[in-house]
């Protein structure tokens, strides 16, 4: 199992078009994906579980990755993140 | 697939498609929207709706959403349910939308029930970040 801790850096937050990038990448591996904030958890692979997390600017978020492709979920994921989403800011 | 149409009030059924084809950056093919307008001529918008039913029917059936039951349009729509293969949904919103949107692999009652949650988990009252 691999666990990253984000902190989101688009001005947007996770939100719903970022959330969208976030769930097609995720359902591109095998692995679980799981995003925590605080005591919510969300699968990465579901599109409203991400939103629920209500996730703003500059909050910190846990994700761990468990399964055959973990690492390079990880990176590509935490890639996602830090490009901000494919924002631009 | 699951085919979607939305026949609502006004333009309800197209600000919620735009939001969702802005949300998952394209446009969806199996989504279409049928607006129910007081001067409009009910008769020629049930062989719209029949068209698009049709249309967006690739053999796995039809979810057609609307807004508010007892209306016009879901009063329309009762005489198109065939069921498990055409169903009506009311309520709909951008989650619900999202949802089914989202459903790879699913049939048409599954998506129906995890629209449904989708709808009633997403209405909450939202407190402000810590």
């Amino acid at each position: 199992m691999i666990k990253k801790k984000i902190k989101i850096i688009n001005k947007l937050g996770l939100h719903a078009r970022a959330s969208s990038k976030l769930t097609e990448l995720a359902n591109k591996f095998k692995c679980e994906i799981k995003i925590k904030k605080g005591n919510e958890e969300a699968d990465a692979k579901n599109m409203m579980d991400i939103l629920m997390l209500s996730a703003s600017f500059e909050s910190k978020v846990d994700v761990t990755f468990s399964g055959i492709d973990e690492k390079k979920a990880a990176e590509e994921i935490e890639k996602l993140f830090l490009n901000f989403f494919g924002e631009g800011e | 697939m699951v085919g979607y149409l939305l026949v609502t009030h006004g333009e309800i059924g197209s600000s919620l498609a735009d939001c969702v084809y802005h949300i998952f950056n394209k446009k969806i093919s199996r989504l279409d929207c049928i607006s129910i307008n007081p001067t409009d001529d009910i008769d020629k918008k049930k062989i719209a709706i029949s068209q698009k039913i049709k249309k967006n029917n690739s053999g796995d059936g039809v979810i057609i959403f609307t807004d508010i039951i007892g209306a016009t349009p879901c009063n329309i729509l009762k005489d198109f349910i065939i069921k498990n293969k055409v169903e009506v949904l009311t309520g709909v919103n951008a989650a619900m939308l999202i949802k089914a949107l989202s459903s790879k692999n699913k049939d048409l009652n599954n998506i129906i029930q995890d629209c449904i949650e989708a709808a009633e988990e997403n209405i909450l009252q939202i407190a402000p970040d810590d």
